[in-house]
């Protein structure tokens, strides 16, 4: 009896490996093209969850901050868990499960996400939820996110879902089937291209500009969530041109953080001060900034950390230095990396496939 | 021995048939349901309607009904394809393109005097998202531009609209057309997508 009950359980485990196996290679890797994808997984490799900042947010976040920076300048040690257009929902779940795992002193949100009261985009949810093992956290994120026509199930399981890739396989599904690339730095996607700002459209008239009880209620739910583990939230607007940020979404900002207690910075205000040329710190005219932007808006929001929040400088402490010099060399490796690719095609491949494929 | 040999085999293969069977059964589901995504590649950009007043064989469509814009003689309609408008308009004064995040659709912006329209990407020929009016050097085919009033909306386009703070909204089915009013005068005129009709915040 006892032998024929192990047979079984061993014959289920062979059958649930085998089924996570197929998993695992039918779903996307995100290696080559679509980077943003393969964002969130990147949290839990690192060793030394013990960052004084968390960022949490959309691309506003992951393409506007440089973690390394922050280290090499003030000794901050930081994790970007961004993801393509994250919502305010998926970013507080996000931040809960993130507590799950590590306490920061700070932690750093970006606003433009107030915009959006409703899921955008099955493609989003898929990049933000995918890469997040399961928790009550993800679980709830899923069923905050979910369109209209998804299933639950579908990302718990989510060979349901992308069963039809089978056709589609490439080398990069067997390569990466066991483990993949790290393709930010502690979060943070570096591009050093640069597309300068031409023009930017004229932002339209909304009939609203009040931001959604939903939102308000995510947010504070977020305010509430830092204040009871004693971390500061810190509300912030990246300086990107478009899509446009009107006053009256800024005000209410404003409002808010005065309320609560918060400090917010809509760097938009601050672009001279923090040395920000759109003529070369843009990869995309304007949207986002490059590298060299990202830099330049980490240096000054570094001195604001350091020395509003006394968030101390742990360059000597030798344990972290070490493991930071390590993510320095492969930053550095990148950047060189990119700017060889750069002047070889005129372009990064990593980003400009699928364009390629639209055009 | 053997006997347990055969139902470990037997269970085995049910499991694998139970699951080949849930995966085929989604397939069919999901082929059934317009609009999903593909996210491992190839992705689409938002989609277009799938009603009339769509001409897609690169034609400028000719008798149409509803709400168009109208421009020296060119017919610009949502869900019309872009390539025959821009020809037709020329060389616009700007043109902004604006990719979405991990590049899930590109948004192209074309402004000309006086109005700006923005297309969307699908199966690579892009269409015409929304059209919106940047000055009063413009009207509508029914003469409504900007500074008109509540009561020139409605005696042009009757009072069946739908209101929402103070937008003033009429669909044809395939477009919505829609005026914000402030201090009673109209501040915009936008044609938009049915799905893309959304108030920011």
């Amino acid at each position: 009896m006892v032998k024929k009950a192990i047979k079984i359980t061993i014959t289920i485990m062979i059958t649930a490996a085998l089924l996570i196996l197929l998993q695992n290679l039918l779903m996307p890797k995100y290696m080559t093209e679509i980077l943003e994808g393969a964002l969130i997984s990147e949290y839990y490799r690192e060793e030394n969850k013990d960052h004084d900042v968390i960022f949490i947010g959309d691309c506003e976040v992951y393409e506007n901050f440089s973690p390394i920076t922050l280290w090499q300048e003030y000794g901050i040690t930081s994790f970007i868990r961004g993801s393509a257009q994250q919502l305010i929902w998926q970013s507080y779940y996000l931040l809960e499960e993130t507590l799950m795992y590590e306490k920061p002193k700070i932690v750093v949100f970006n606003v433009l996400s107030m915009k959006y009261d409703t899921p955008q985009k099955e493609a989003y949810n898929r990049m933000a939820l995918d890469g997040m093992p399961l928790s009550v956290p993800k679980l709830k994120s899923i069923k905050a996110s979910m369109m209209e026509d998804e299933k639950f199930i579908t990302y718990i399981f989510p060979i349901l879902r992308y069963h039809s890739r089978w056709s589609e396989l490439s080398a990069e599904d067997f390569k990466y089937l066991f483990r993949k690339d790290k393709v930010t730095h502690n979060g943070y996607l570096m591009r050093v291209d640069v597309k300068p700002v031409t023009s930017i459209p004229q932002p339209k008239k909304l009939a609203n500009y009040r931001f959604s009880d939903i939102c308000y209620e995510y947010l504070d739910r977020m305010t509430r969530l830092c204040r009871e583990n004693g971390i500061e939230l810190v509300l912030i607007k990246a300086p990107t041109l478009y899509p446009h940020w009107y006053d009256e979404w800024d005000k209410q900002i404003e409002e808010y953080a005065a309320e609560n207690g918060l400090l917010y910075i809509n760097f938009l205000e601050y672009t001279d001060e923090i040395g920000i040329d759109y003529q070369t710190d843009t990869y995309d005219a304007g949207l986002h900034l490059n590298l060299s932007g990202a830099e330049k808006l980490t240096r000054y929001f570094g001195k604001i950390l350091a020395e509003q929040f006394d968030l101390p400088d742990r360059r000597n402490d030798e344990g972290l230095s070490r493991i930071w010099a390590a993510k320095a060399e492969r930053y550095a490796l990148e950047m060189e990396r990119q700017y060889a690719e750069l002047e070889e095609l005129g372009y990064l491949k990593a980003f400009n496939t699928r364009r390629d494929e639209d055009e | 021995m053997k006997k347990n040999k055969v139902i470990i085999l037997v269970t085995v293969l049910a499991v694998i048939a139970v699951g080949i069977g849930l995966l085929l059964l989604n397939q069919a589901e999901s082929e059934d349901k317009a609009g999903n995504t593909d996210i491992s590649g190839g992705g689409v950009n938002s989609g277009g309607s799938e009603t009339a007043g769509n001409d897609q064989n690169g034609k400028i469509p000719g008798e149409k009904k509803g709400y168009y814009f109208e421009y020296r003689g060119i017919r610009i309609g949502i869900n019309d394809e872009a390539a025959p408008i821009i020809e037709a308009l020329g060389k616009p004064m700007h043109y902004f393109e604006a990719p979405s995040c991990a590049f899930e659709g590109m948004d192209k912006i074309y402004s000309y005097s006086g109005f700006e329209f923005t297309t969307y990407t699908k199966n690579n020929k892009d269409y015409i998202a929304s059209l919106f009016f940047l000055d009063d050097t413009v009207t509508t085919r029914e003469g409504i531009t900007l500074n008109a009033t509540l009561d020139d909306i409605v005696a042009a386009y009757g009072s069946d609209y739908e209101q929402n703070f103070n937008e003033y909204s009429y669909s044809d089915g395939n477009c919505i057309l829609s005026f914000i009013l402030e201090n009673g005068k109209v501040v915009s005129v936008e044609y938009s997508m049915i799905a893309d009709n959304s108030n920011g915040g």
